[in-house]
Order: C-alpha cells, then sequence, then structure tokens
C-alpha cells in the first residue's frame, strides 16, 4: 500500500510553514489512487547541498569548453567518471548592492538565500535547503538531515532564520545511530506491527503541548514568534512519530549497512576529513535509499576552511593569504592542492550516488546536488566567478554534463533553477539586484 | 633531556621560608645527590623492543629455505596417517598437538623427550648490532665460551647476537610476527613493561666520559602520541618497593651514544603474550642514541638458556599453533647456539648472547612521595617535535 | 584613501570601545529588554543533576547557540528551538527519564512506590509529578497541569502495562516542555512597579550563582514571599554563595567568556605538535578552569591576580607539554610554577595559548585579538574584504620570526591599523609554539617578546600579564561581562548607573569575584522587570502571595 496519500500531503502542507509544494507530490496527488509508486511513475526526488570553502583556481579549474562535454582542468580531473552527470557553473557573480562584506560569508550567504547578508553574524532570510525541504521533507522520517564532515558542530548552512539554525550530525557513529538506531524501521520487513512505544511518545508529546498552549499567552510578542519555531518543530516530531506508526513505503534499495565500528577522532586534517566525509556520505545514501529523509546538506569544509596538511604548520585558509604564486604556473600550489582534494572528495559524493541502484535507475538520476563556494579566488576573497555544480537530473528535469558560462549573471539564477527543477512553483528569487526570474533554459527540460 | 638541576636549586631558594625541603628532595632524580650543579639530568622512558638482527622484509636473505616448520607440521611428520594422529589426539585428551614424546609428553614443558623430525633453519647473516661479548674477533671457542659465527656492526666491529640465529627465521619472532607484535602492544598496556633509564652528571651531552646511569622499573603509563610514537616529557614515578630493580651503572657518552659499562646481571620485568616474566641480562651493556625527544639503541648481554627457554615455553609454545613454532626445535637450536657460560664439566655453554633494540621517549623521573609538593624541570621543548 | 579610511575605522573603533564601551554598544542592534532564554547545555545537567543525582547519566549534546556580545548566555535569549535542536532536547529526556526510573534509581528517586507495577497509580504519579514539576517548571503545578500529567502516565502507564515506563514516558515530555526549556522572567505589579515575580527572582539568583534552575529550598523563599524581603533575599544569597555549587556557576561564566567551546574542534598537527593529544585538549581547558575556581572561589582572592598567579593544577599530559615534572602522574595535583618561571597567569596557560593558534603554528594576532576582546572587551574589527596580499606577501626565506612577518603585514597600511592593536601584545606570548610549549627560539632565531600594552611596556610574556592585571579595564571588562551574564542581555548605556555602582564595589572588595556576585545579586536592578514587547503582567496588590499566571 502507498502512503503517498491526499491526507499524508495535506498533512505535509499544514506542518511547513511554506506554501510551495512540490509537483511531483503535486502529480500524485491528482493521481492518488496509491499505485503511483507502484508503478513506478513518480519516484521521490532527493535534494541536497555540498558545500567546500575557499573557491578554486581558475586557471586549472574552469574548462575552456562550454557547453557538453566540457574538457577536465586539473582541479576537476577527478570529475573523469562523472561529469556526464555534473553541470558546471561558471562566472556567475554575488552583488552586494552596497552592503558590507564580510570575508568568507557573503558569498555563500548570497548563494544559499539568494540575498546579501547585512552584517558578518546574521542571516537575511532561509536557507534554500529549508524551502525545498518544507516542500518536499514534509513525508520521512526527518525532515533534512545535516552533515559536517568537519566534525564541528557550527559547521552548518542551513537556517530558517539567524536564530533558528538546524545543527548538523558531527560524528560518524551518532550518525548511524540517528539513521538505522534502535528507532529505524526497515521498510523492507515483512510485517509491521506499530509500535506501542512511539504511540505513546506520540500521545505524551501532545498531551504535553496542550498544557504548553497556556505558557505561550504569558510571552511577550518576540518571545511568542521564537516558540512557534519551537511548536512547528514539535508538530513534525509528531507527525514524524506518526509516520513511524504507519506501514512504510517499501524501499526495495534499502539495506541497513553495517555500523561504523569506530569513531573518529576529532580535528580536519586533510586525510582524516576525506575519511570523515566518505563514510558520512555512505550512510546519507542509505538513508536516502530507505526513505529517511529527502533533504541534506554536506558541510565537506567551513568557509575559512582550516582544513591542515600532514606536517605543514599552514591551514588552507592562511595558505591561500600568505602563500607566493609559483613563478611559473602563476598560481598558487599549495593552496590549490587542497581545491583538488575538496574536488576529489566531491566526485566520490557524486559516484556514490550514482553507483546506487534503486530499480531502473540510480539514486543520482533521482536526485540534484547542489554544490558551492564561498568565493573564487581565495586570496582576494573574490565574490566575482563563484563556482556551482549540479548534479543528477533530478528526475529528468535537468540537463546534465553542461558546462554553463553565466557571463557575469547574479549566482541566483542557478538557486531558481534548482528549485524549479524540483518543482517548486518559484518564479522569481534572490533579493535586489540579485533578484531573477531567469531560470537557467541551457539546462532544464 | 630533564631535570635541569641549577634551575632546581633555584627554584628551592626562591621558596618561601616554612616550605618543606624535605617533601621536594622527594622528588628529586634518582642519583642527584653528589654530582655537580652544573650536570644535565636525562630520564628515559622504554617504548619498543625487539629482537636484533639482518632481517628482511621477505626473509629470502637470511632464511633462503623458508621458515621453521612448527608443531602441527611435525605432529604431521611424526604421525602420518589421519588415524594415527586421531588417536594421539584421543590418547591424550586434547586437540592440541603437544603430546608428542614417547610417553605423552608435551613438547613444550619436555623438550629433550621430543625429537622433531622435520629440520630446523638457523638465520643466516653477518650484519647485526650489538657488543663484542666474548672479546674474540672470530667466535672461536675459549675457557668460558663456545663457538660461534660472528657478525659485524657497521663499524666492522665483531659483535655478537646468536638469538638470532635461533629465531630468525622463526615467524612469530620476526618483526611483525605474533610474539614480537604482542611485545609491541604489552609494552604500553601493561606496566609491567616499565622500563626507566637515568642518566645522571651529564656535562655534555655529545661526549662525556663519565655519567652515571639507574635503570628501575616505572609505574605510569605511557601514552600514544598523535603522530606514531609516544608523548614525551611526561612523568614517570620509580617503582621505589621494587628496590631490587633500581639498579646502577656507569657509563660515558661518546658522539651522542650513551655506551653503559658491563653490568653483571640486569633484571627488567617484562611480559610476551600476556605472561609476564622477568628477564635477566648477563654481562649487559646498553648503548642509546640520545635524540632531542629520547634514545634509540639496544641492549646486548647473555641470556640463561634454561631461564630463557622456560618463560618462552610459556608464553610461545602454548599458542604454538597460532605462534607458529615447534619448541623441542628451538630448545635444540638455543644449545646449538648457546655461547657463553660453558660447564667445564661437559663443555655445553649454558647462555646465549642476544641483542634486542630499543626506543626511549623522554620522561621527567620521580621518586613517590608526598601528594603536593613537586619538582619543577626546564625541559625545553620536549613535548614539541621540531622538524 | 580607501586604506587610510580602513585604518582610521579599526583604531578609532577600538578607541571608542575601550574609553566608553557601553556608549558604542547602544548602537548596536541588541533589544534593551531581556527575553525568554532557552535553557544551555550545562543548566540543563546542572539542574536535572541537581533533581536526580549524579547516578543518572545526562547525555550532553543540546544544539549549539549563537554567541551574543561576548556570551553565549546572552544567545540564549534569542535561540530558537529548530527541528534539528527539539531532537537533541527529545533524546536527551527520553535517555534521562529512562533512567531515572531504571530500578537501579527509582529506588530512591521515587516518593512512593506504586500499588502495582504493571497498573496505573494515579497517587503515586501526582506525587512524583507535584515534587519534580515544581522543580522543573520552577514554580508549584496548577491543579490543571497536575492532572494533566497525572492523566497522561495513566494512559501510557496503561499502553504500555507497565506504570513505571508510563511515568518515564511522561517525564521525557515534561523534559521537553517549553514550560521547562524556556526561562521567561514573568512579572508582576506592586504598588504600581513592576518587578518580577518572587519565583522569577529565585530563578535570577540560581541562575547567577549555580547556573541552575532553583532548588526546592530557594522556590520556598519565593513561595512564602520571603526572598522579597531583605533579610530573607540575604539569607539566599549568603546560602548560595557558600554552598559548593557556586563552582558550578563561576566556572560556567568563566567558560563562557573565554569561548571555551572551542576547545569542541581544537585540533592540532599531529606531525608538528605530538604531545598535544586529545587528552591534553580536554586537560588544558580543565586546568584552566581549576584554577579559576580555586583561585576565585575557594580562596576568594583578587580577580586580577588570575593573570599572575604561578599556582595552577595539572595531570600528567598537561606537564608533559609544560616541560615540568609532577610527583603522581594519576590524577590532578596542585602545582606552583618557580618565582623565575616563564608561566603564571591564564596567559601562560595552555588552554590560551594553543586555543589562539593555528593548528600548527603560534598565531600573535590570534592571541592579541583574543586579549582585547575577551580580558579588555574591546571589539577588534574582521579583516577588511578584498585585501590585495600578494602587495605584502613575502616568499623571503630569511624571516624566521613572526614578528618579521607581521612587519612585513603592517608595512600595508589597511592591514596595519587592526595589527597594531593585537600584534604587539599577541607577540609577547610568542616565546610559547602552537601548543603551547616552551620555546627557546623560532626557525633558529631570536624571539623578541617585548611590547607595549596601551602605556605599559613589558619585555615578556610575564610582563604582559603585569600589564593586564594592572590595566584598568580588565576588572570593568569583568564587570560589564558579567551584568550581562546576569541579566542575560547586552548592557547598554541605560546600565550606566548601574555598572559604575558596580564597579567602585567590586573595586572596594578588593576585586573579589564572590564579592561581585553579591553586589549583583543585591542589587535591585537585578531584579528589576525587563522592557517586554507587548509583555502582560499580573496585577497584585501584595508582593508574594500569588502565583497567577506567573512563569519564571
Amino acid at each position: 500500500m502507498n502512503n503517498i496519500n491526499r491526507r499524508r500531503i495535506l498533512r505535509g502542507m499544514l506542518n511547513g510553514a511554506a506554501v510551495t509544494v512540490a509537483l511531483p507530490y503535486l502529480e500524485c496527488f491528482l493521481n492518488s489512487n496509491g499505485t503511483a509508486l507502484a508503478s513506478g511513475a513518480p519516484v521521490p526526488i532527493r535534494f541536497g547541498t555540498w558545500f567546500w570553502g575557499l573557491g578554486m583556481t581558475k586557471q586549472i579549474f574552469t574548462p575552456t569548453k562550454v557547453g557538453a562535454d566540457y574538457d577536465l582542468p586539473e582541479q576537476i580531473a577527478s570529475w573523469k567518471d562523472i561529469k556526464q552527470h555534473v553541470n558546471l557553473y561558471s562566472n556567475m557573480n554575488v552583488s552586494t548592492d552596497g552592503r558590507p562584506v564580510p570575508c568568507h560569508y557573503t558569498g555563500w550567504v548570497s548563494v544559499m538565500t539568494g540575498e546579501a547578508p547585512l552584517n558578518g553574524s546574521s542571516y537575511p532570510r532561509e536557507s534554500i535547503d529549508v524551502t525545498v525541504a518544507d516542500a518536499i521533507g514534509t513525508t520521512t522520517r526527518f525532515r533534512s538531515m545535516q552533515l559536517a564532515a568537519t566534525a564541528n558542530p557550527r559547521s552548518t548552512h542551513s537556517f530558517r532564520s539567524t536564530e533558528a539554525v538546524n545543527p548538523p550530525e558531527v560524528s560518524v557513529s551518532e550518525l548511524y545511530q540517528k539513521i538505522f538506531g534502535p528507532e529505524f524501521q526497515d521498510p523492507n520487513s515483512p510485517s509491521f506491527t506499530p509500535d506501542v512505544r512511539i504511540k505513546t511518545r506520540k500521545s505524551v508529546l501532545s498531551g504535553v503541548m496542550e498544557q504548553s498552549a497556556d505558557f505561550r499567552r504569558t510571552l511577550g510578542k518576540a518571545d511568542q514568534a521564537r516558540l512557534d519555531e519551537y511548536f512547528t518543530a514539535t508538530r513534525e516530531l509528531e507527525s514524524r512519530l506518526a509516520l513511524q506508526l504507519e506501514k512504510p513505503d517499501p524501499a526495495p534499495a534499502c539495506k541497513v549497512p553495517a555500523a561504523a565500528n569506530k569513531e573518529l577522532p576529532v580535528g580536519i586534517e586533510s586525510e582524516l576529513l576525506i575519511t570523515r566525509h566518505n563514510l558520512m556520505t555512505d550512510f546519507l545514501v542509505m538513508a536516502l535509499a530507505c526513505n529517511q529523509t529527502r533533504v541534506f546538506n554536506m558541510m565537506y569544509s567551513d568557509a575559512t576552511a582550516v582544513t591542515t596538511r600532514k606536517g605543514f604548520a599552514k591551514v588552507h585558509h592562511t595558505i591561500t593569504h600568505e602563500e607566493p604564486y609559483d613563478v611559473k604556473l602563476g598560481y598558487q600550489t599549495e593552496a590549490s592542492w587542497f581545491v583538488t582534494r575538496s574536488m576529489e572528495s566531491f566526485a566520490y559524493f557524486v559516484k556514490a550516488l550514482a553507483k546506487f541502484k534503486e530499480g531502473d535507475a540510480t539514486l543520482l538520476d533521482r536526485s540534484l546536488v547542489f554544490g558551492y563556494s564561498d568565493l573564487s579566488l581565495a586570496q582576494a576573497h573574490s565574490l566575482v566567478g563563484i563556482p556551482m555544480m549540479t548534479a543528477g537530473s533530478a528526475g529528468g528535469r535537468l540537463k546534465t554534463g553542461i558546462h554553463f558560462d553565466g557571463k557575469g549573471a547574479p549566482v541566483t539564477r542557478v538557486g531558481l533553477t534548482v528549485q524549479q527543477a524540483l518543482g517548486l512553483q518559484t518564479a522569481e528569487w534572490g533579493q535586489n539586484s540579485m533578484r531573477t526570474s531567469q531560470a537557467i533554459g541551457e539546462v532544464l527540460v | 633531556m630533564a631535570l635541569g638541576v641549577s634551575s632546581f636549586f633555584r627554584f628551592l631558594t626562591g621558596l618561601q621560608v616554612g616550605t618543606s625541603r624535605v617533601a621536594l628532595l622527594a622528588a628529586l632524580p634518582l642519583a642527584l645527590v653528589g654530582t655537580p650543579a652544573s650536570a644535565e639530568t636525562i630520564g628515559l622512558v622504554m617504548t619498543s623492543f625487539h629482537l636484533a638482527g639482518p632481517f628482511t622484509n621477505d626473509g629470502k636473505k637470511e632464511c633462503p629455505q623458508g621458515l621453521n616448520p612448527d608443531n602441527r607440521d611435525n605432529f604431521r611428520a611424526q604421525y602420518k596417517t589421519p588415524e594415527e594422529q586421531k588417536e594421539i589426539l584421543i590418547k591424550y585428551g586434547s586437540t592440541q598437538m603437544h603430546y608428542r614424546g614417547p610417553n605423552g609428553e608435551s613438547d613444550t614443558y619436555n623438550p629433550e623427550a621430543v625429537k622433531d623430525l622435520l629440520p630446523y633453519y638457523d638465520g643466516l647473516g653477518t650484519v647485526s648490532v650489538g657488543v663484542n661479548l666474548d672479546s674474540t674477533k672470530d667466535g672461536q671457542a675459549t675457557d668460558k665460551t663456545c663457538k660461534h659465527a660472528k657478525f659485524a656492526n657497521e663499524s666492522g666491529d665483531a659483535v655478537d647476537n646468536q638469538l638470532f640465529r635461533v629465531f630468525g627465521c622463526v615467524k612469530a619472532l620476526r618483526p611483525q610476527g605474533l610474539y614480537d607484535s604482542f611485545i609491541t602492544m604489552e609494552i604500553p598496556q601493561l606496566v609491567v613493561n616499565r622500563w626507566l633509564v637515568e642518566i645522571t652528571g651529564v656535562d655534555d651531552r655529545t661526549n662525556d666520559n663519565q655519567v652515571d646511569v639507574t635503570i628501575a622499573h616505572g609505574l605510569d603509563e605511557i601514552v600514544p602520541d598523535g603522530n606514531g610514537g609516544f608523548v614525551a616529557g611526561r612523568s614517570q614515578r620509580v617503582d621505589e618497593k621494587a628496590a631490587s630493580y633500581i639498579q646502577h651503572t656507569k657509563g660515558r657518552i661518546v658522539n651522542g651514544v650513551l655506551i653503559t659499562d658491563p653490568m653483571p646481571e640486569l633484571r627488567i620485568t617484562g611480559s610476551g603474550i600476556i605472561e609476564v616474566f622477568e628477564r635477566r641480562f648477563k654481562d649487559a651493556r646498553l648503548q642509546l642514541k640520545l635524540t632531542p625527544t629520547g634514545a634509540t639503541g639496544f641492549v646486548a648481554a647473555y641470556h640463561d638458556v634454561q631461564r630463557f627457554y622456560r618463560f618462552h615455553a610459556k608464553s610461545l609454545g602454548l599458542h604454538g599453533v597460532a605462534a607458529n613454532v615447534s619448541m623441542p626445535s628451538i630448545y635444540a637450536s638455543l644449545l646449538r647456539n648457546a655461547d657463553g657460560d660453558k660447564d667445564p664439566a661437559t663443555g655445553q655453554c649454558t647462555s646465549i648472547s642476544g641483542v634486542y633494540t630499543m626506543d626511549f621517549v623522554n620522561a621527567n623521573i620521580v621518586r613517590q612521595s608526598s601528594k603536593k609538593e613537586v619538582a619543577e624541570v626546564i625541559s625545553k621543548g620536549a613535548a614539541t617535535a621540531r622538524p | 584613501m580607501k586604506s587610510k579610511f580602513v585604518w582610521l575605522a579599526c583604531t578609532v573603533g577600538l578607541v571608542l570601545a575601550s574609553a566608553t564601551a557601553i556608549a558604542q554598544q547602544k548602537s548596536e542592534t541588541q533589544p534593551a529588554a531581556a527575553r525568554a532564554r532557552l535553557i544551555t547545555q550545562p543548566q540543563y545537567v546542572n539542574t536535572l543533576r541537581a533533581i536526580f543525582g549524579p547516578n543518572v547519566k545526562y547525555p550532553s549534546a543540546l544544539a549549539p547557540m549563537n554567541r551574543v556580545g561576548g556570551l553565549v548566555e546572552i544567545g540564549a535569549s534569542a535561540a530558537v528551538v529548530t527541528g534539528g535542536a527539539l531532537d537533541r532536547f527529545d533524546n536527551g529526556a527520553r535517555s534521562i527519564a529512562k533512567d531515572v526510573f531504571d530500578p537501579s534509581h527509582r529506588e530512591y528517586l521515587m516518593p512512593c512506590r506504586p500499588a502495582s507495577e504493571m497498573k496505573p497509580d494515579d497517587a503515586c504519579a501526582r506525587k512524583f509529578f507535584a515534587q519534580v514539576g515544581r522543580l522543573l517548571f520552577r514554580r508549584a503545578l496548577t491543579e490543571k497541569e497536575l492532572k494533566a500529567y497525572t492523566d497522561i502516565a495513566h494512559a501510557s502507564a496503561v499502553s504500555l502495562g507497565d506504570f513505571y515506563s508510563g511515568m518515564s514516558a511522561t517525564l521525557s515530555g515534561m523534559l521537553v516542555a517549553p514550560e521547562f526549556i524556556y526561562v521567561a522572567p514573568a512579572t508582576e505589579v506592586v504598588r504600581g512597579h513592576s518587578q518580577l515575580t518572587a519565583n522569577a527572582k529565585a530563578v535570577r539568583l540560581s541562575m547567577l550563582l549555580w547556573n541552575s534552575y532553583p532548588d526546592s529550598e530557594l522556590l520556598t523563599a519565593a513561595e512564602n514571599g520571603s526572598l522579597n524581603t531583605d533579610k530573607g533575599l540575604v539569607k539566599q544569597v549568603d546560602r548560595l554563595l557558600a554552598s559548593p555549587r557556586l563552582a558550578d556557576g563561576v566556572r560556567n561564566f568563566f567558560a563562557d567568556m573565554l569561548i571555551f567551546e572551542s576547545f569542541e574542534t581544537l585540533a592540532k598537527d599531529a606531525k608538528i605538535y605530538p604531545s598535544f593529544t586529545t587528552q591534553v585538549t580536554n586537560d588544558s581547558k580543565e586546568q584552566t578552569l581549576r584554577t579559576i575556581v580555586s583561585h576565585l572561589v575557594d580562596e576568594n582572592l583578587d580577580y586580577r591576580d588570575i593573570f599572575t598567579t604561578r599556582k595552577t593544577f595539572l595531570t600528567n599530559d598537561l606537564a608533559a607539554v609544560y616541560g615540568v615534572a609532577i610527583n603522581d602522574p594519576d590524577r590532578w595535583v596542585p602545582y606552583e610554577f618557580p618565582a623565575n618561571s616563564r608561566r603564571g597567569g591564564l596567559l601562560t596557560q595552555i588552554s590560551f595559548l594553543a586555543l589562539y593558534s593555528h593548528p600548527g603554528r603560534s598565531s600573535p594576532t590570534r592571541r592579541g585579538r583574543a586579549i582585547r576582546e575577551i580580558f579588555l572587551c574591546q571589539k577588534v574589527p574582521d579583516p577588511p574584504p578584498n585585501v590585495d596580499f600578494s602587495a605584502i606577501e613575502n616568499p623571503d626565506p630569511t624571516i624566521k620570526t613572526a614578528r618579521a612577518r607581521l612587519t612585513a603585514h603592517s608595512a600595508n597600511p589597511v592591514c596595519a591599523g587592526c595589527h597594531k592593536i593585537t600584534d604587539p601584545i599577541g607577540l609577547a606570548l610568542e616565546s610559547f609554539d602552537g601548543a603551547g610549549s616552551y620555546r627557546a627560539d623560532e626557525n633558529g632565531a631570536v624571539i623578541d617578546t617585548s611590547g607595549k600594552l596601551n602605556d605599559a611596556s613589558f619585555v615578556d610574556a610575564t610582563g604582559l600579564e603585569k600589564a593586564l592585571h594592572d590595566n584598568p579595564s580588565t576588572p570593568s571588562c569583568l564587570v560589564q561581562r558579567m551584568t550581562s551574564y546576569a541579566l542575560g542581555r547586552q548592557v547598554g548605556a541605560d546600565d550606566a548607573s548601574l555598572l559604575s555602582d558596580v564597579n567602585s564595589k567590586f573595586a572596594a572588595s578588593g576585586y573579589r569575584v564572590k564579592d561581585l556576585l553579591r553586589v549583583i545579586a543585591m542589587d535591585k536592578t537585578f531584579y528589576a522587570a525587563p522592557l517586554i514587547d507587548n509583555k502582560p503582567t499580573v496585577e497584585k496588590a501584595d508582593a508574594g502571595t500569588s502565583k497567577v499566571g506567573s512563569k519564571s
């Protein structure tokens, strides 16, 4: 029995703060006869972001060829096996309309929200993954999943507001427990009995919240608004518990992986970082396949990436500012080393989705991964030509394998394109001079 | 490097009246009394211990005929058919293949009662670290020693290391073999392996014609650092209850290498595959190259064959199959290669020369005493490696 | 032109901050009124441990909060519970509630035994919720609430077929209830004046002194009205100050002020600093907090002396990095660096030296900035964007020391303004590498550690610590931070008279932090009703009799 039915969609709409509704569900809604998934018609699409800090080196990053079958310069040579799935967006800019430009901040905040921040400690509006999760993330156990390969509990680009930030998972073993721990329900289990403990939790939660309504009335307006966020979170938790009381949709590709057997140490020495990223990626892939979430954010490194390289005294960020240019090559070779590692990791991430079969397609075919950095040339904190990628076709809505030259267009065109590819009815996105209604027609199907 | 004595006295004089000097003195280095005020003390704690010898990675050079067979191989050579094998195993009520003597004697505890049928190969080679223990150039027999083949160290001097002959082709005792790996693992895990060396009266770390060396058992853990080694500069208490393990000798430093005078019998506790025992090094000499964060070198000495066999039989022999050893062959090889303490009556040597390499890291060696007072030491960045 | 402007901005900004910190903060966008505070991780643990005892496990992974005005405690007044943050609360609540009703703990944590363990027992449940609910919500539960929780426990016990499981499920619900996790300062109008309710006063007091919700005795003092009398207030303040739990409060304040959450992500390059293990990271944080608690709470000494005291506590792992011997390597030992030591005071402890360094090398700029911002309450601006670093880049291999590198940096006027403020004091600590170990030289070159803090010259770290000790901004910065911490908001121009009063009393006490806490705790302003937007208040005739609608 398929659970994507009217009841659930309405619940999703009511629970989410946003009114945007994902098209795949709308279609499903119209056809609701309980067989949509079984017949292989609209299958859930996943969306996620993948961030790395400190940009790239244009000379050895940006392909010379625009359009399909682009060339792979040194820093993205690792995309050899995935470039048919990856669109690269070059030459797209952030403009701040005269607002102050806190370094290593304005770039990614603009990409994620469509608006330049007012200062270095606030967000102008919600991040794009939250918008998407409100539309497509309400029917899974987790609305979205934040992963920080940095192991830094503050590494996250996912937020509804400055104060309402989604904290990341920083530990590989805790991530495993969160997804596949005792509360995990195997969607392929032949039998299903609603868990009376979950049922009890749900009714306890409802009972407690009923009492709390009085508390809200004692607060001032600003605190009431804060508390409303809390109630939204509570309702989300309630509907997640309700979901667990229903037999989950079958997910034939779902297979519970072996637990992480040991905890990685804290730290972001490059090899350690890559190990953590890869382990987290593998668990994420299975979480997607098992319908535990449809939206994710991966922080490969922070904007001021303090990634270290064994035996080198300086961190990536310091190197970008202090390393002299190689006289012959004309760029910073040590800084470039870190960018190349970052792009290898992006390739690992995309490959992990691409090699995972889900019925007649791969997980990547039914996903859209949005990769971005915070600036282009880190040494100068340059907001011109911020590199961005998409990987996957979002279920056939996006052409792939294309290098798009933005010719100085605002970065928001990519954000808008992403939303439209995911079926959100967003016609315009971005603020001030970055406001755009022009999705990138070259890549949209 | 460790306790700077002069700075220590500065500390004492800087104290306010009334502070207990007695308590403070208790935290002085072991052999401080009587050393000149300008001398330096170097404290060390052992972090690795391996049999020395010309080991190569694949063993082809030192063991051209392959590694030695174990007791399972010898059992099968002795009892050829499955029926015979089954009968013996049932008869002695064991799945182990140890009971191979004519009356079911254990091959481990009665090695003389069992004759291994398969051949046993001694380790070949001509180069080893070590010391010339018998003072001969060619290993000819003397009144006290037996004939054996010498090795040459890297300076070309003749040195003795007959234990390599015995174990050079035994998988378990070769680098990363089972026994060797267990020791590596147990050194940090079991405090019985805590071996402290303190060098006092060091006027010059490169060349000093006389220093005092104290060896003792320590009480504290050694901690792995982030770089595959061990943290240097931690404090190590001397096990003062184990007074017999506090041993003194003199030595000298030549080109940055500590060379001790011979010690008639150096006794150190240790472990191997969880069995705890006491190592006794006869006519022992330490040679340790001092580094900024520790030392690396070896101990060369004779080992009493019977005693050496007994503690190895317990830890090694009982893990015969896993350790890939056959104890009767090892026993025979020990006797065959024994080169010291010749029994005048039989002409059989009763001890065997051997060299073990060791690594140490710096430690601040302290005596246990008052819980409250502690010594101050100037240790110039001991904890920080500088490339 | 542009670069000149930046230089001025930095210098002027700093002068303003140091001279009239209050005036400058007025211009920031902080609301004047305190708002509901979200419980922080340490408050959560301190509170529950006081209720359920030390044997219950308290998992510690609440979502991090933003730091505002130098303190997470102020960020708590703006923090919002997102889905992810609620998950952390929910996981913690279930784990704790399960442990509370574990057979090994419920024996002594329950005030009664159920008639049958398989069935609901309303009377027993009610007794538990009345007792625990009052401590969690900082007020007696209303009859309506008591009945509701008892009913929930009843229904849960029926569906789970077990009394204790039902209790556990209900308790975990209470532990995520907003009444527990949010602290809203309830007010009442007494004789025309708006003030905090007695229960809200009790909360404010125990949050300041114990970093925890009030205990039963303090709540009783609020409930019976004695907390609203001078005598009653003195009695409770004295009691809280004398309690061992004061250490929790002082510890938390300094961990917050010193930005110690940075330890969660502190890691050093293992090749360069092999001895800087995870244990060193943990111990170095603990060392500083132990030093502070011992100095300020146990010994009740002058706050300024934490920058010069040679007394501290060490473990064997720390001793290895400090290069000293301790003779009880199994545990924490008190230790006093000798009079001629290069160490002494907070700035030369590993926690400070390593936290404000890079993973593979020291950073005079970070250290200098941290001294200005943390201990002197000055704001050092972020580096400007789009600096052309190639202009100052100097690949000259003859440059060996940080001072030489930074001198090259200062050739650029854009950078010079701020670096002039941070570097001269940071360079005084250059005798200590990025892990906090002493070094005699840097790449073979002699390290010059001389410098100036304002008008005070010094030649080394000890001199810098003395200069910081003597700097008048040092104690006044603490007053500013402590007052903000107490009120849960940034203090501003409106608080000038309060601050001036507290400052002079702090000085008069010989800069004893216990006295500072007492001064704040006894000040009427501390209990004044915050200006809250559209805040409903409850009118009443007499203090200390009504609890209607008051949520503390």
